[in-house]
């Protein structure tokens, strides 16, 4: 919503509030201020009247102009094609900086000489209003020649840009701000008073009719006058480009800078539009149940769209005034049941709009008369109007101090009240029954009253206070589960990742080539915002071999990150996911790797992983999912369950994304529990440590050996894993493994035969299952 | 004497000195012999020299003790200094990586809530409108609803817009008194400079019986959690507007890049806004079937406290897993 200080002097008299002030205002009670621009007219920038104005000898496009500019005359050399004798216009005479820093000098344009410039609207820093010069008139003030710009008020003036809320379409007005102001600083609210001119003696009703239906929902107010060529004053058009709108038709223009200054919503129609045998507005709701009005075809939708036809033509001679109100949440209601182009008062109808329709047409009628020629309007008026009846809200006192936490003395509370335009029904010691004015559309409760109070009183002014609660423990499920995660980021952190975080989405394509799954076609994103991010990521891996590519674009050789987030099956259920991704040299260059750092291995990675989820087991796996390499991927097995996998990049799609060898773990965090174990009771004995160097087939995985040897060796072995494995073609399809077992009893020291009496079961074992032989 | 002293004295070696002491001290050495010799002597006689031979003896002893620790401690030096390392050849980059500032500035805004007893509530990505709107007082035709901000899923689900729903979800789920945070993911249609489709939100919600909850207690938890997140600044409440909340507020803090004097970061207004709050709105209780409560609730941005706090300038690159940016965090 945009005001200026001078548009709201027109309705609350601000002259001695600085703007800063103001701002701060209006910020106070909820009218938060994004922007104050200055409106600045350079000096040496006067009021000419332009004398002579003749074709340039030497140029088709250029005016030789002969502009008074008090006291002299000067030659002006003009581009513009609207410049015409007799108009007033601004010229920045020599000396004058204008905004875009062209300081006006004398000069020769082909041959003949210039001593100033006839500006545009936008070479003074204002808004484009018209194409060529900008021409003045009375509306900004008494044109003197000479007169410094600057000096007019209209044109010194400062622009407040308001971010409204959307409950308050009863201040999307100049007139809405202003009584806000009017209220918080104690002041009046001016009001619009008009009179129908005596000599008027035609009434709207020689002219037309109305007819409507019964159960109308709309107000309308309808008034008549006669213009010729229609054409709107300097200020109104500057004010309208200042609100950052602009309209091809003028009489449009015309009604929506009435709307903005006072909240009625306005529209004019051309008098052709209505039948010429008997002309009448007729309303009725159309066929969607929008409250229409029709003259010789469908003229407008009340608050929502105004049909171009409808709209005067350049030679009318008759304009039809319409001020209109439909409730807001009707209105909207209707709009999302029912689709419908709208204009620019669709935005005030669905927020609010100002009611009192008279304050509207009225409005319309004296700038009407002020600052326009040739106007005579219509005696009297057509209305359709239905009563707004506003609720009566009861506020006990004492619920409204509990609410605010702050006792606010009862006759400040009234006072504010009433200063907002409420109503006080009935007041007593405990209780008030108050009705909200009409054009607010925004108060239905107790809590509602409150916030105006509080708004005018000032938050600052109340003041805050602890809260005490009776306490309970509030440890759950999603405080475990944070507390896990958080463990989890700690520890891959200091095994040397750095955390991601990445949009939910992924690329459809990339998903089905890297064989990944993708959410079913009914259940995805219908309204994706670009076409990279189609669908919900099923795997954080795309997004993070992303990342991955980008960094090694950016010259990164070490590349660790790792991502917590959630992921999509299938069938959308959403499952919390930890991916960690290693790509490029393994530690960074330095002294010790003479700045050649090893490539990152899976083992290296795997050992990164135990440091982060800590002790777990690995299955091979056989895959053809492209993403994966096939020959170096397993399952993470944590405490007997399956709760991730760990592989290597498949060298097709490292290869097409042009980055080094890379790892992936993807853990499923909903199957990881990081609980802290049980302590068991363990031997105070001797513990040996014996090597078993046996020949074993070659594509035998040790996770087949492992689960034998788990079941059937001799209880002493309390642990064996795998320390070597050597090939050579004297080994035929073989290859030598040794295996490192941990022997201890829980009754005594082993003696040495004893040791090799189970090492010997061991063997047998291996001979037996697996054909294996001593080396 | 002389000669010996002056041996000692020239000896650079410790198995010299050895070789020294045996001869001196050792069972064939010199004073072996001389104290043999002692014996030869007439009675009388014995007990001076004697005197002067164990005098003797013991200043030699301590001569060629104190020259041994001189070359044992020359020797150790002499390993130190075999073991000189230029060790700022090594003050190099750690092999840490980091936290995620976005995370990382979650993690210190959930822990301000945990040390006051907000338990942690969470609630599906995926959300019904009821949930994400209606039942927060967002009817389908309200103007505040931007349906272009909205991600909807085929079946007429939705990406949630804020972490309200979790409000809602929480308040089915428990009985007042109620007291908690619920921090995540939040989705909007909406990508340029200063917008993602993903960010993150922290929400916060307490209810109790109708009476026991006041603006002012809102005010003191938000006044204090700001000057936990940020230090020393100014909190400004603006009165606004939400659907959820009346009365509502937006809360500012002075510039913390320019104290309150007015710069790009803060638009030369002086204040940042972080954070919005309010009093629950009774439509909003009346959609869980809550009776005869009060309550307030808040909302911010993470990302916006991230980036402030870490003077973070694009809030895209919050989301590439760029290492130059992430690894200034180490």
């Amino acid at each position: 919503m945009i005001v200026t200080r001078n548009w709201l002097q027109e309705w609350v008299d601000i002259a001695d509030i600085a703007t800063e002030d103001l701002v701060n205002t209006l910020n106070r009670i909820g009218f938060e201020v994004a922007e104050v621009t200055k409106i600045d007219i350079p000096e040496n920038v006067v009021v000419g009247r332009v004398v002579s104005c003749q074709k340039h000898p030497d140029a088709d496009k250029l005016n030789l102009c002969m502009v008074e500019v008090g006291g002299e005359q000067l030659q002006i050399v003009c581009g513009a094609k609207n410049v015409q004798e007799a108009e007033y216009v601004a010229v920045a005479k020599i000396g004058a900086i204008l905004p875009n820093g062209l300081e006006i000098k004398p000069v020769k344009l082909r041959g003949v000489e210039s001593f100033g410039m006839i500006c545009s609207s936008t070479e003074l820093g204002l808004p484009e209003l018209e194409k060529g010069i900008m021409i003045l008139d009375e509306s900004i003030g008494k044109l003197e020649v000479g007169k410094e710009l600057r000096e007019y008020e209209a044109l010194q003036d400062e622009v407040i840009d308001i971010e409204l809320t959307a409950n308050r379409g009863d201040c999307l007005s100049v007139l809405g701000i202003a009584r806000e102001l009017a209220a918080v600083y104690g002041k009046n609210l001016k009001e619009i008073y008009f009179e129908d001119d005596e000599s008027v003696k035609i009434g709207i009703g020689r002219i037309l009719n109305i007819e409507a239906e019964k159960d109308t929902e709309a107000n309308l107010l309808y008034k008549a006058f006669e213009a010729k060529n229609f054409s709107n004053p300097l200020l109104v058009r500057l004010r309208v480009a200042i609100t950052g709108e602009s309209f091809a038709n003028s009489a449009e223009e015309f009604s929506y800078y009435i709307a903005h200054a006072t909240g009625v919503i306005l529209r004019i129609y051309g008098y052709r539009s209505f039948e010429e045998d008997q002309p009448k507005i007729i309303v009725k709701k159309d066929e969607q149940g929008f409250e229409a009005v029709y003259g010789k075809e469908k003229a407008s939708i009340v608050g929502v769209y105004q049909f171009d036809s409808s709209k005067p033509s350049r030679n009318e001679s008759i304009y039809i005034l319409e001020a209109s109100y439909i409730d807001p949440e009707t209105i909207s209601k209707k709009i999302y049941e029912h689709p419908h182009k709208t204009d620019w008062s669709y935005y005030r109808s669905s927020r609010g709009s100002e009611p009192r329709l008279g304050i509207g047409i009225d409005f319309a009628k004296s700038i009407l008369s002020s600052f326009y020629k040739n106007i005579k309007l219509y005696s009297g008026s057509h209305e359709i109007r239905q009563e707004i009846e506003k609720p009566s809200i009861k506020v006990d006192f004492e619920d409204l101090d509990a609410l605010i936490g702050f006792a606010i003395d009862r006759s400040e509370v009234v006072e504010i009240l009433k200063a907002l335009g409420f109503e006080i029904v009935s007041c007593s010691e405990d209780l008030m029954v108050v009705k909200a004015p009409v054009f607010r559309h925004d108060i239905f409760n107790l809590q509602d009253v409150a916030e105006e109070i509080v708004r005018i009183f000032g938050i600052d002014n109340i003041q805050a206070k602890p809260l005490f609660f009776a306490e309970k423990n509030r440890f759950n499920v999603a405080y475990e589960r944070y507390m896990q995660t958080r463990t989890l980021r700690t520890r891959a952190v200091a095994a040397g990742y750095f955390e991601s975080v990445s949009y939910i989405f992924c690329n459809s394509k990339t998903l089905q080539k890297y064989g990944l799954p993708k959410v079913k076609e009914d259940l995805d994103i219908h309204n994706p915002i670009t076409n990279e991010m189609d669908t919900l990521r099923t795997s954080l891996v795309p997004n993070l071999l992303e990342q991955v590519t980008k960094n090694v674009k950016n010259g990164k050789k070490r590349i660790k990150l790792f991502e917590i987030g959630m992921i999509f099956s299938e069938q959308r259920e959403e499952f919390a996911n930890m991916t960690i991704i290693a790509s490029g040299v393994k530690e960074p260059e330095n002294v010790l790797n003479n700045g050649k750092p090893a490539m990152m291995d899976i083992v290296s990675f795997i050992d990164d992983i135990g440091r982060i989820i800590g002790d777990f087991s690995l299955k091979n796996f056989k895959t053809d999912i492209p993403l994966v390499h096939p020959y170096q991927a397993a399952t993470i097995v944590k405490d007997d369950k399956d709760i991730g996998r760990v592989y290597k990049l498949h060298l097709s799609i490292q290869e097409e994304l042009e980055i080094p060898d890379t790892f992936i773990a993807e853990i499923d965090l909903d199957k990881l529990d990081l609980h802290y174990p049980k302590a068991k009771s363990y031997s105070i004995y001797q513990m040996a440590l014996r090597d078993l160097s046996v020949l074993i087939k070659k594509d035998l995985a040790f996770e087949e050996i492992n689960e034998v040897l788990a079941k059937s060796v001799p209880v002493e072995i309390k642990r064996f894993y795998p320390v070597a494995i050597y090939e050579d073609e004297q080994f035929g399809d073989k290859r030598s493994l040794t295996i490192r077992f941990a022997v201890q009893s829980d009754e005594k020291t082993l003696s040495e035969e004893e040791i090799g009496t189970i090492m010997q079961k061991v063997l047998d074992v291996l001979r037996q299952e697996f054909d294996a032989e001593l080396r | 004497m002389q000669k010996w002293e002056e041996q000692i004295q020239k000896c650079e070696d410790l198995e010299e000195l050895e070789k020294i002491r045996i001869e001196l001290f050792g069972k064939k050495g010199y004073f072996a012999k001389e104290f043999e010799n002692l014996k030869k002597l007439p009675a009388q006689e014995k007990p001076k020299v004697a005197k002067k031979l164990n005098t003797l003896k013991a200043k030699l002893f301590d001569f060629l003790q104190h020259k041994k620790d001189a070359l044992l401690a020359k020797a150790i030096d002499e390993k130190l200094q075999k073991e000189k390392i230029d060790l700022s050849l090594f003050a190099m980059q750690s092999q840490k990586g980091a936290l995620h500032p976005v995370r990382y500035t979650m993690d210190r805004i959930i822990e301000y809530f945990i040390s006051l007893n907000y338990a942690i509530e969470t609630g599906p990505l995926v959300e019904d409108d009821f949930y994400n709107f209606e039942a927060l007082n967002l009817p389908k035709h309200h103007p505040a609803r931007d349906m272009q901000d909205t991600f909807y899923c085929k079946d007429g689900k939705l990406l949630r817009t804020h972490t309200s729903p979790v409000q809602i979800r929480t308040m089915q789920k428990q009985k007042p008194p109620i007291r908690m945070i619920s921090p995540g993911e939040v989705f909007r249609r909406d990508f340029d400079l200063t917008h993602t489709p993903m960010f993150h939100q922290v929400e916060g919600l307490v209810v109790d019986k109708k009476g026991s909850i006041s603006f002012a207690n809102l005010k003191f938890i938000l006044e204090d959690f700001l000057h936990y997140m940020f230090g020393d600044v100014q909190v400004r409440f603006r009165p606004s507007f939400f659907p959820f909340t009346e009365p509502s507020a937006e809360v500012d803090i002075s510039c913390i890049f320019c104290e309150g004097q007015g710069c790009r970061v803060c638009s030369q207004t002086g204040w940042l806004e972080v954070l919005g709050c309010g009093m629950v709105d009774p439509n909003v209780f009346a959609a869980v079937g809550y009776e005869d409560v009060s309550g307030y609730a808040f909302g911010l941005g993470v990302e916006r406290f991230a980036m402030l706090i870490h003077r973070i300038g694009d809030l895209r690159s919050l989301f590439e897993g760029d290492l130059r940016l992430l690894e200034q965090f180490k």
